[in-house]
């Protein structure tokens, strides 16, 4: 079966089972993109309590995605508990044994985030991917 | 050869229409919208002291109720409220009452030489969307002008064309606390309300009414059609079928001047 005909018949079935829900929660996503040329590390503990690891290394030019628990919020995620999430980020490169920290001046206010809100998606009962992005880059590490 | 052509037109109209229609579908259906076009009231009275009421059903779980009384042989009103539930995710596919519209009309009416039926109605409506819910109160005021034109047929067959004018003016207030400008932004982008109370929307709605009149019951069939034609955009969905029964009371009960001779 080619691949146009195997999307039109997700779709159509999506159409009559996947929208039974009146407030469908939002997928919330944080995602670090690291424009640096070396590896940055993450730690984001308010979003790995049940991850075994809470530091994630970003390699050059990659992204971490981090998924949001939906217990976490309500429809989406607000701008106050978006601020609760971020507080306790930390993003931090090893260069010769020195750790240098990104100011949090750079990533503490929504706004400093890229917000792209992707419309018309069902992926697994979401109606839509919320997506807040922080391009990390050389120039915001103090040295 | 021929056979080949054949197919490859079917193809390609498969691709270029049919496709495209149920994509559009299967994404549309799941998502929430904020008009629909309601039943036109066309060919209501037939005369002075005509006191009508019934009902009426539709598509997207739209279900009406009517009632109206001709003063003269020329002007009568109407007054009309439709519920359905279009609002919510996957809501038109629901038979739940979470939006209504109620309007009220004043109609000018005339019946012509040879059958003939003509009238416009002047109305005004309000009406609510996904009412109770926790996260916002849209609110929904319309005015419109609906000419219309018909003929009956032996009698009983009846048919009538309509176009409804419709201004529509939304008025939309979030219910959360403490809502900073992201979050109002996040309530518009979730609820797909795009700049809806910001702008007077214009829609354009004709209609097509079969009906067949027994005097004292008339039962029409309408399909009708919501055309954006200008203003600001809203998502809605573009057209309707509706099944109606109305019942003149007056006609059960004769007045003298129209009683048996006895």
């Amino acid at each position: 079966m080619k691949l146009q005909n195997i999307i039109i018949a997700v779709l159509v079935f999506m159409a009559f089972t996947g929208c039974d829900t009146d407030y469908p929660k939002l997928c919330e996503s944080l995602e670090i993109e690291n424009n640096c040329d070396k590896s940055i590390e993450v730690s984001f503990e308010a979003l790995s309590k049940k991850d075994s690891s809470t530091i994630h290394k970003v390699y050059p030019y990659a992204v971490d995605c981090l998924i949001v628990d939906s217990n976490e919020y309500d429809l989406w995620l607000s701008e106050a508990q978006f601020l609760t999430i971020i507080s306790d980020l930390k993003i931090y490169i090893v260069d010769d044994g020195d750790t240098v920290y990104v100011n949090t001046s750079h990533y503490n206010k929504i706004t400093l985030w890229e917000n792209e809100y992707v419309q018309d998606y069902w992926i697994e009962g979401y109606p839509s991917v919320n997506r807040h992005v922080l391009k990390v880059t050389n120039e915001m590490f103090n040295r | 050869m021929k056979c080949l052509t054949v197919k490859v037109r079917q193809m390609k109209f498969l691709k270029e229409l049919i496709f495209p229609v149920i994509i559009g579908y299967s994404l549309a259906a799941c998502n929430p919208a904020y008009y629909l076009p309601t039943k036109q009231n066309v060919q209501v009275f037939d005369k002075k002291g005509d006191i009508v009421a019934g009902g009426n059903l539709g598509l997207y779980g739209t279900i009406g109720a009517e009632a109206g009384y001709a003063f003269t042989d020329h002007i009568g009103i109407y007054s009309s409220l439709k519920g359905f539930n279009i609002s919510t995710y996957g809501g038109s596919e629901e038979k739940v009452i979470r939006d209504y519209i109620w309007d009220n009309e004043f109609i000018l009416y005339s019946k012509l030489k040879y059958d003939f039926y003509a009238a416009c109605n002047f109305g005004v409506g309000f009406g609510e969307f996904d009412i109770n819910n926790p996260y916002y109160e849209l609110k929904l005021n319309r005015q419109f002008v609906q000419p219309s034109i018909g003929v009956t047929f032996f009698d009983v067959i009846q048919t009538s064309l309509s176009t409804r004018f419709t201004r529509l003016d939304y008025t939309l207030n979030s219910l959360a606390i403490n809502a900073t400008p992201y979050d109002n932004q996040m309530m518009r982008d979730y609820f797909m309300f795009g700049d809806l109370d910001h702008r007077d929307i214009c829609f354009l709605e004709p209609a097509i009414t079969l009906g067949l009149d027994f005097g004292g019951v008339k039962t029409q069939f309408q399909y009708s059609r919501a055309l954006n034609i200008g203003g600001g955009s809203v998502r809605n969905w573009d057209q309707n079928l509706f099944l109606s029964f109305t019942f003149n009371i007056s006609a059960f009960f004769p007045s003298p001047k129209h009683g048996i001779n006895r």
